[in-house]
């Protein structure tokens, strides 16, 4: 009887820690209220295979009247995007570029800046003709994490007598800004219904004992179909898409999650979809280690 | 009794059709006609009704119905801005009631001309009506009432 009470005691000390531990700070209390993390969008230029990106859209004023016209668009609609040239003079600052070759720069720049949808915008300026001058503006928005369009543009500025191409360059962006919006909110609205894209990268250390072929588990499975059938359960309408299987990696180039955790309404994440599946790799009895940097997860198996 | 089961079958399938969501249809005839300024949109509208005042009112309905509801190809709105007409119609119906019933529409029209005569048809009389619809506020109006997400998640 001794026995049970202090099993007891020592019962509702753990529940009492445990919502010690994560109970909200009254400071931050909202009653409740949970508001939809926005994805966060930034505009870049776009630039060639061996162009500078920095140099690009310093020597270029019109590229700049783009960059500038599509961000005043997104504000419009009441929506703030990731400054592009502040990210840059804090990635210069910071010495983040580490090559010298433009893709890496252009990756490096989305990935330090956290965006989850980046606006790619390119401007065309053919000479003057005799019946005047036009612009033409190639807008273009695509997903970080898996490269998907979320939507593309054209805008003819028109042909005027003029050598003001800013001007022409605005004209052009203004003529298929609304439509751009429109149909990248429609893309969003699939994501809110149907969940945003992770890629799931699954490998082992160098070190490790296993690979994809061995048999675990109380079931002793291969571990590529434990994942497998462990994802068809867990990612979001059973949406997911394997890129390929090796014995040493397994990925998953499209895993769909919800925006809200569908039992409590908060904000999901792919941090905490990451913990989930880092659960049920260390449930397997093996030593998982986690990193996700935006929406990729890097899962490594000791 | 069998009369008594008949009648009431026949008023219990009429009032399951008076609660359930209904369609009204419109007439698609909006086509459109100029920009002038960001977030305005000018589109000539064909309304049919008994007199002219039905007529012109229906033009103006159906010129916000279809930018609400079909979108207008080749313009800024090809997209509509409300992309489940039938399931917006249900879940806010209030507010479509005070925007088509009420009149509030014409607080987002900015002109209205007729451009056309009263043209006598068949069962009734038509018109074609020149309309500028500030969508932007238009837009702004069915976000502030949760009729649309805001541009995002």
């Amino acid at each position: 009887m001794k026995i049970n009470k202090r099993i007891l005691l020592c019962l509702v000390l753990i529940n009492l820690w445990s919502f010690l531990s994560f109970s909200q700070n009254t400071a931050t209390n909202s009653g409740g209220q949970v508001q939809t993390v926005q994805p966060k969008i930034m505009v870049i230029p776009f630039t060639k295979e061996g162009e500078d990106l920095r140099t690009i859209l310093e020597s270029n004023d019109n590229l700049q009247i783009v960059i500038a016209k599509i961000k005043e668009s997104f504000d419009n609609r009441g929506f703030s995007t990731v400054d592009f040239i502040a990210k840059l003079k804090a990635a210069k600052a910071n010495n983040v570029f580490t090559s010298d070759n433009q893709t890496d720069i252009k990756t490096q720049i989305i990935q330090m800046s956290g965006a989850d949808v980046y606006v790619d915008a390119k401007i065309i300026t053919p000479p003057s003709g005799q019946s005047g001058r036009s612009v033409t503006v190639i807008v273009t928005a695509y997903e970080a994490s898996t490269g998907t369009s979320l939507s593309t543009k054209t805008g003819e500025s028109g042909k005027f007598f003029t050598d003001d191409i800013g001007k022409l360059a605005s004209k052009a962006v203004e003529s298929v800004a609304e439509d751009f919006l429109n149909v990248m909110q429609t893309k969003f609205t699939d994501i809110v219904n149907n969940g945003k894209s992770v890629i799931i990268d699954i490998s082992f250390d160098a070190n490790s004992q296993y690979n994809m072929s061995s048999e675990i588990g109380s079931d002793g499975l291969p571990l590529s179909d434990q994942l497998e059938m462990w994802m068809e359960k867990n990612a979001f309408k059973n949406n997911y898409h394997i890129q390929g299987t090796t014995d040493l990696k397994m990925i998953f180039d499209d895993v769909k999650i919800p925006l809200k955790d569908q039992a409590s309404g908060n904000n999901y994440n792919p941090n905490k979809f990451a913990l989930e599946l880092w659960k049920f790799i260390k449930g397997l009895g093996l030593q998982p280690g986690k990193d996700v940097k935006g929406n990729t997860i890097f899962i490594t198996i000791k | 009794m069998k009369i008594i089961i008949s009648i009431f079958s026949i008023v219990l399938i009429l009032g399951m059709q008076s609660c359930s969501p209904k369609l009204q249809p419109y007439s698609g005839e909006v086509n459109f006609l100029y920009k002038e300024a960001q977030g305005t949109i000018a589109v000539k509208s064909t309304g049919y009704g008994k007199t002219l005042y039905d007529a012109v009112m229906d033009a103006q309905k159906n010129a916000f119905k279809v930018i609400l509801f079909k979108g207008i190809p080749g313009t800024e709105l090809n997209v509509p801005l409300i992309e489940n007409e039938s399931d917006a119609k249900s879940n806010h119906d209030s507010y479509f009631k005070k925007l088509f019933d009420q009149g509030f529409y014409k607080t987002f029209m900015m002109s209205s001309t007729e451009s056309s005569n009263l043209i006598q048809i068949k069962g009734g009389k038509k018109i074609t009506v020149d309309i500028k619809i500030n969508y932007n506020s238009l837009r702004k109006d069915l976000e502030q009432n949760q009729v649309i997400r805001k541009f995002g998640y």
